[in-house]
């Protein structure tokens, strides 16, 4: 090949990749979204124009005023979103349902924590009328009921210092839907039962998820942007989901380039050990793993239970000695139980595995809380990148990463700081940095 | 006494019901002044030359988008084009597509906020006349919204260019009616 032929080339691949649009992996559910991709912008206007002037195919996400019919009035309902003006919004939820909710919302009600989490960090706190009793506890992490121990500067300083006293309209066993009523909420978050919501209380209800069982990125910056197109906070969503992305990369940019037979395999225990091998009650043990847990693969680690089913797995003990990882992550949320890995040491059936023969059974943040905290898993990204490539990550800083991350989710500084004292592992592991 | 006071009752009577009616109509008026109006203008129809229907529109307020369709009888008229229309020296930036040959959508959508208010013409449709017949013109899916994103009220009426058009009532009508109201209940008054 002559060097003009390998420039006309690398020309040409230029140009195609600068040509492919790039594709997102999700589509945002916001009626107006009229050619389907991630965001409302002119060229949703130009679609829905095409449409009318009986040039491009109908979608159902063109209907921007939902009413039925694709006119003119649909073009102007999308200009009047872009400007941020809109009289109401009509959105398609996790759930497929579709709901149309007034704008500007002004007062709201969210069930799960992780809505109220996305909520404050999306700048609309001061909107919040009322939440689940969890979310005292799993947003600044505190001793569940007694917000004693924990996060405590986080607790009283969050919400403009409301939350101690934020009404509490529902916990994990029981709501009360006349409660919420009273509050005369514009709109209520949730992650499942939207219609009883709905006819019980008498407003919108909108739910928020992952799109699966697991915790992913993609339906993460899903909800983002879902959730700042309704509560009118686009720029603050688009930052957020900026700065987990710049995390995300600055990992990726270092574990990508670890090849495949370089990475560490890791078993991942998400709901602990404390509660032994097995738990059938609850499913807090051990042998409680997920396929996909994608911090993990981010991290450059190989889960090693990547190939069964989804969703949340009881394997047995034979299966992971089995699967022989390098690492085990056990997720820990309390003080209290930093020592269960102790018992996986312990045992004489893991004596075998080699994570157990080589000491590398570390404790990890826990993942879950009334939801999925998307500021614990994206530090324990972090947490497990270190961890698995200690060279690669040597200059990380973990304490100043892990305050970075909770203020952008809970816009309070030195959260984690307080959590890594909490919790103990984390401050006696920082020590030994 | 008591007849005085039958009169006075009647005077009062009868200068509430004046009063009411001229209210009423000279709030009627403005209100009717407002009305938007759609309707096209054609020339005569010569087969083999070029012609220009404008649709034409009157007294709008903050128009801001729009859209509407003209059908027509495709043995007779051939769409070659849709031009700007204007609407007191601004422009109304179309888009047009011909569907299924026998009808053209046209949308318009101004940029901006702030909106146009007056009369003009929304667009001029050029057709070339290519056989006999009736030009079967007729506006179709018309829809004007304001700057606040609401559908302005607009009377479609005149549909096509042969049409007679149909006449409401002017100002000097509803003048006259008022003068002779006003006339009739102050000679009314005097007599009484």
């Amino acid at each position: 090949m002559t060097g003009n032929n390998l420039l006309f080339g690398v020309v040409i691949t230029a140009i195609l990749l600068i040509c492919v649009p790039s594709a997102s992996a999700y589509t945002l559910g916001v009626f107006g979204n009229a050619n389907e991709d991630d965001t409302i912008d002119l060229k949703d206007v130009e679609y829905t124009e095409s449409i009318i002037l009986g040039l491009d195919d109908q979608t159902q996400l063109a209907d921007a005023k939902y009413d039925g019919e694709i006119n003119i009035f649909d073009v102007m309902q999308i200009e009047q979103i872009m400007l941020g003006q809109e009289k109401e919004l009509t959105v398609m939820d996790i759930d497929d349902r579709i709901v149309t909710v007034p704008k500007p919302i002004k007062r709201m009600i969210t069930r799960a924590p992780d809505d109220a989490r996305l909520t404050i960090a999306l700048g609309a706190g001061d909107k919040l009328v009322a939440s689940e009793a969890a979310v005292k506890s799993c947003l600044c992490p505190t001793n569940y009921e007694a917000y004693t121990e924990g996060c405590m500067d986080c607790y009283f300083e969050i919400l403009n210092e409301r939350m101690p006293d934020l009404p509490e309209t529902s916990t994990r066993h029981t709501i009360d839907y006349e409660l919420m009523a009273s509050l005369n909420p514009d709109v209520i978050f949730t992650t499942e039962d939207g219609d009883l919501f709905e006819n019980k209380v008498g407003c919108p209800c909108v739910t928020f998820g992952y799109g699966s069982n697991e915790y992913n990125y993609d339906g993460l910056y899903g909800q983002i942007e879902l959730m700042g197109y309704v509560l009118g906070t686009r720029d603050e969503a688009d930052d957020l989901i900026d700065f987990i992305e710049s995390k995300v990369d600055m990992v990726r940019s270092v574990t990508d380039a670890i090849d495949e037979s370089d990475r560490p395999t890791v078993y991942f225990a998400p709901r602990g050990c404390s509660k032994g091998f097995y738990d059938p009650k609850e499913g807090r043990d051990f042998t409680r793993t997920v396929s996909s847990y994608e911090p993990l693969d981010i991290a450059g680690g190989i889960n090693v239970a990547r190939n069964e089913p989804t969703g949340n797995l009881n394997v047995g003990i034979e299966q992971i000695i089995a699967w022989d990882p390098d690492y085990m992550f056990v997720a820990c949320s309390k003080a209290e139980d930093k020592g269960s890995i102790n018992m996986i040491m312990e045992s004489d059936d893991l004596k075998t595995v080699s994570a157990v023969k080589n000491n590398m059974v570390c404790n990890s943040f826990y993942p879950y809380c009334r939801g999925h905290p998307p500021d614990r898993s994206l530090f324990n990204m972090i947490y497990m990148a270190k961890l698995l490539h200690p060279e690669e990550f040597a200059d990380l800083d973990l304490e100043a990463e892990g305050n970075e991350i909770f203020k952008a989710f809970l816009g309070v500084d030195g959260v984690f700081t307080q959590y890594a004292d909490w919790l103990e592992w984390p401050r006696e592991y920082l020590d030994t940095q | 006494m008591k007849n005085n006071s039958h009169n006075g009752l009647k005077r009062s009577t009868l200068f509430g019901i004046c009063f009411t009616v001229l209210f009423i109509v000279f709030a009627a008026v403005p209100a009717q002044a407002q009305q938007t109006t759609v309707s096209l203008n054609t020339p005569e129809l010569v087969k083999g030359s070029t012609v220009h229907a404008a649709v034409e529109i009157d007294n709008v307020n903050n128009l801001d988008a729009g859209q509407f369709g003209l059908s027509f009888n495709p043995d007779v008229l051939k769409v070659i084009n849709v031009e700007n229309g204007s609407i007191e020296g601004t422009k109304i930036p179309v888009q047009w597509s011909s569907i299924d040959s026998d009808i053209v959508m046209v949308i318009f959508n101004l940029e901006g906020v702030t909106g146009i208010s007056g009369s003009g013409q929304l667009a001029r449709i050029g057709f070339e006349v290519i056989g006999d017949g009736e030009s079967n013109l007729l506006i179709s899916s018309g829809l004007l919204g304001n700057t606040e994103a609401n559908q302005i009220d607009t009377d479609w009426g005149v549909t096509t260019a042969t049409d007679v058009e149909k006449s409401t009532p002017g100002f000097e009508v509803v003048s006259a009616l008022i003068g002779f109201i006003v006339i009739l209940g102050l000679i009314r008054f005097r007599r009484s």
